[in-house]
């Protein structure tokens, strides 16, 4: 698994918005670049032989008892061995949890699928029945991290104007997270099997869980601080801006000295509870050289914690000395197999915020909803069987009142007292609308058609909006659909939930063909043809150059003419 | 359905105005008539119908606007002008820099907007060629919105300028170069040109255009001669999905007509329109959008 960001960060002009799949499509290029003959980069969210025998290579055999996770299935050759975080982090959660993570993913049943389902685990390592007493009937039965961490997703982090933007998009932008994670929804087979559900979600909330049975309410809490109901990687438990308040509606575990500290020092309470429960963590790994630093010059103790924090949002504030500015990280968003894909959804994603800010929309509905959308989100083809809690009207007070947006306002005669403020809608409803609801893509829609973007910009991101659109509505499957589509057509399968290593074969050289374009895909995405580049246009950064000196030419000369008028009137 | 009770309430609000029917014309000695509509993006009007093309929306606002001035009631105003100028209610004193008065949940209220904060754009769609007409309408939005200048204006001729010569164009595109040069307008595009018009326009101009906006229904499909051409010059290529005629005579005088004395509409022809907006530079928020309409008419009685 690589993680590749792009060189510096894409800029504010909408043409920006046209260097997202580029610049994908270099980074993967780069990495394909280095590898040998018959080597591949593959963009997908997981390897879906992943902890099979032999699933590596070469191939290295797991030692249960012996190795960092204690994995029956994942060799410790298999985590990156040039740093020691990854092996540290395995350890160390194991270590601390006392005893292996424990992940259970609910079998798809199938026509021949064994019932129940219960695999020998005894062929994979004697450990003393505890991986036996662990699993779940029907499930696929998992216990590393890297079988989890070893996946990929989608990520985007964007820049806020000033703190109080920073928290008020992380806030806007999580009643998102599950909607998203249904759409890009791309793991439907674990260790070789078929699974229930269609994403990675859960399955790295349980893959790095460090808490231990008094934390997670198995035993009275003796040695452990706090009760924890979630693990550290998990959905977020309250937003934090201070108008958000009211959605809080589940209790959220806090230090509550930092709490404290943080209140007696002016920060107001939604951030000091946010950043207090993010310390009821303990540090998962630390080098020595990290461990004494002057906490007034180095932000990297807080980056310990709140990196190992890994929610569906990330509040990140600036480190020290720089002027990199207050960000917002956009986590829950499995990873497709095309770059145009991925770039739709990010730059859906982008265009939203611009869209929330314009015309002034809250789309926050109370955060125990939003878990349970969390939930829904992850079942096998959710984007078609699932509702969603969404909120019924968009509109504050400073909605405008534009055409779309009359359909975002709030009913005039409003006898909704104590009625709630959200309802369940499916994807569709919630992305292309209907006769109750505008719609999110309306909404970006009148934001594009009130700015000025290049046609260029403007055909690539009209694509990438018609793919989210017909992706909601069904008529496009994600990948996650059409993946288990192609095992089930697939001649060597034999109906009992099994993924086999030709099967696994065929499907990933398929995906590779399709994202290097070599091949199509209609039932994923239309045939890619949009518009992206790695610069944007010379007309339009020349433009933007020359307005720039303009603005600054007349505004230093307004300025003048104020100081001018400013001295006279002294003198007289 | 939400909107029901609402509709219907304005629906009989509005038949209650057609019935005490306007006994006398409005504006009777006017021969020029602009609208205003103010930032649309904080206008608390009900407005029904979604995705309107330009045309619908000007025709709204104009309803809207006529409407509220028959509910005030207040015509005396009008009753000796010649031209006639219906403005925003809430009007804004130092042009479009005011923050909103409160808190809520938009960020952009926490900041003092200043006017470098902002990018102000202009379309200006004209329905002849008429040169003065032109410089009458950038004056007009200049003096109305209280701005010293804009950062961009494009300029919209009638059907979409296809026939239109070079020397027909060059009048028009001087009265633009010239508030160019008196740094009232930064940079100006057209909209809707193909090549050879676009050509022989940058050979003659003294200052070329930065931008052609084009339909957005050709954004896909763009002449490869014009992309090639555009490329190699440094224009701009933007979209719109504006109508070849943004507004035509009869329409107009039809939304007079709804709520006016059958006089106050005989006779007007929409001269220009212009659609602004203002973006936070830097940021991509758009922070007002609004329209001027103006038109003029001859009166066989003074």
């Amino acid at each position: 698994m690589i993680e590749g960001t792009p060189g510096k960060p894409y800029g504010h002009l909408p043409s920006h918005f046209n260097l997202v799949e580029a610049n994908m499509r270099l980074r993967r290029q780069q990495g394909q670049d280095l590898l040998d003959k018959d080597e591949y980069v593959i963009s997908t969210s997981t390897f879906p032989r992943n902890g099979c025998p032999k699933f590596t290579f070469p191939t290295y055999a797991p030692k249960p008892g012996v190795s960092a996770s204690s994995s029956l299935f994942f060799p410790d050759e298999a985590i990156y061995p040039d740093h020691p975080r990854f092996r540290t982090l395995t350890r160390n959660i194991r270590e601390r949890r006392k005893a292996k993570v424990v992940i259970n993913v609910p079998i798809f049943v199938d026509k021949n699928t064994p019932r129940p389902f219960r695999e020998d685990l005894s062929v994979y390592g004697d450990d003393n029945g505890t991986s036996e007493a662990a699993s779940v009937e029907d499930c696929i039965y998992l216990d590393a991290m890297g079988l989890g961490m070893g996946c990929s997703c989608l990520q985007v982090t964007f820049q806020a104007q000033s703190i109080d933007e920073a928290r008020f998009l992380y806030d806007q932008l999580t009643p998102l997270t599950p909607i998203m994670l249904a759409i890009s929804a791309a793991c439907p087979v674990w260790r070789g099997y078929l699974a229930d559900v269609d994403c990675r979600w859960n399955i790295l909330c349980a893959a790095t869980d460090d808490r231990t049975a008094e934390e997670r309410g198995f035993e009275p809490l003796k040695n452990d601080r706090f009760l924890i109901p979630k693990s550290r990687y998990s959905p977020i438990d309250c937003y934090i801006s201070p108008e958000s308040a009211k959605f809080n509606d589940i209790d959220v575990v806090q230090d509550m000295d930092v709490f404290q500290e943080l209140t007696s020092n002016g920060i107001d309470h939604l951030l000091a509870q946010h950043i207090a429960h993010l310390f009821i963590r303990d540090t998962l790994v630390l080098f020595e050289e990290k461990l004494d630093l002057d906490d007034e010059k180095d932000t990297e103790h807080f980056e310990n914690i709140n990196s190992t924090n890994w929610q569906s949002m990330r509040f990140k504030p600036p480190p020290l000395n720089s002027n990199i500015g207050w960000r917002v990280e956009f986590r829950p968003t499995e990873l497709q197999m095309t770059d145009f894909e991925n770039a739709a959804l990010v730059t859906f994603v982008v265009l939203l915020t611009r869209a929330i800010m314009t015309y002034n929309l809250n789309l926050l509905i109370p955060i125990s909803n939003v878990d349970k959308n969390m939930q829904f989100a992850q079942q096998r083809d959710a984007i078609r069987h699932q509702k969603f809690h969404f909120r019924k009207s968009l509109s504050t007070g400073q909605t405008p009142e534009t055409p779309s947006m009359a359909f975002v306002k709030k009913p005039l005669f409003d006898n909704t007292e104590g009625e709630s403020e959200d309802r369940l809608m499916t994807v569709n409803e919630i992305i292309n609308g209907s006769d109750q609801f505008v719609g999110l893509l309306n909404i970006v829609q009148d934001y594009l058609n009130n700015i000025e973007i290049d046609a260029d910009t403007r055909c690539t991101v009209n694509q990438y909006l018609n793919l989210i659109s017909k992706r909601a509505a069904g008529t496009l499957l994600t990948n996650a659909a059409w993946m288990r589509q192609f095992v089930e057509n697939h001649p060597k399968y034999k109906h009992n939930s099994v993924v086999t290593d030709e099967i696994t074969y065929d499907l990933l050289w398929k995906m590779h063909k399709i994202s290097a374009g070599e091949e199509d895909c209609q039932l994923v995405l239309p045939r890619m043809a949009s518009k992206t580049s790695l610069d944007i246009p010379r007309a339009v950064e020349r433009a933007d150059n020359e307005l720039e000196t303009k603005r600054s030419l007349l505004i230093s000369s307004t300025h003048s003419n104020n100081n001018n008028t400013n001295e006279t009137s002294g003198e007289s | 359905m939400y909107d029901d009770q609402d509709q219907q309430q304005q629906q009989q609000q509005q038949d209650n105005y057609k019935l005490e029917s306007v006994l006398s014309p409005i504006f009777p000695k006017a021969t020029g008539l602009l609208f205003h509509t103010g930032n649309t993006l904080t206008c608390f009007k009900s407005v029904k119908k979604t995705n309107m093309n330009a045309t619908e929306e000007i025709i709204e606002y104009i309803s809207m606007m006529l409407h509220t001035l028959r509910k005030n009631n207040d015509f005396k105003q009008f009753e000796e002008e010649k031209y006639v100028k219906i403005l925003p209610t809430i009007t804004s004193d130092e042009g479009l820099s005011n923050g909103n008065a409160n808190g809520g949940s938009n960020t952009t209220d926490y900041e003092q907007l200043t006017r470098e904060d902002l990018k102000i754009s202009v379309k200006i769609f004209l329905r002849s060629l008429d040169p003065k007409i032109l410089s009458d309408a950038i004056e007009t939005v200049l003096q109305e919105m209280k701005e010293n200048y804009f950062e961009s204006l494009l300029l919209s001729l009638p059907n979409y300028g296809t026939k239109l010569t070079i020397d027909e164009l060059l009048p028009l595109w001087n009265v633009v170069e010239s508030y160019m040069d008196k740094q009232k307008v930064l940079s100006a595009g057209v909209c809707d040109f193909m090549l050879p018009l676009l050509l022989e326009l940058c050979t003659a101009a003294k200052h070329k255009p930065y931008a052609n906006q084009i339909n957005l229904g050709v954004c896909c499909t763009i002449p490869e001669e014009l992309n090639k051409y555009v490329k190699e010059n440094d224009i701009q290529l933007l979209t719109h999905s504006d109508p070849m005629d943004i507004i035509n005579d009869s329409d107009y005088q039809n939304s007079l007509r709804k709520y006016c004395h059958e006089y106050d509409a005989l006779n007007w022809r929409p001269a220009w329109v212009a659609r602004y907006n203002s973006v936070i530079a830097n940021r991509g928020i758009i922070k007002t959008k609004g329209y001027f309409v103006y038109a003029n008419r001859e009166l066989r009685m003074t």
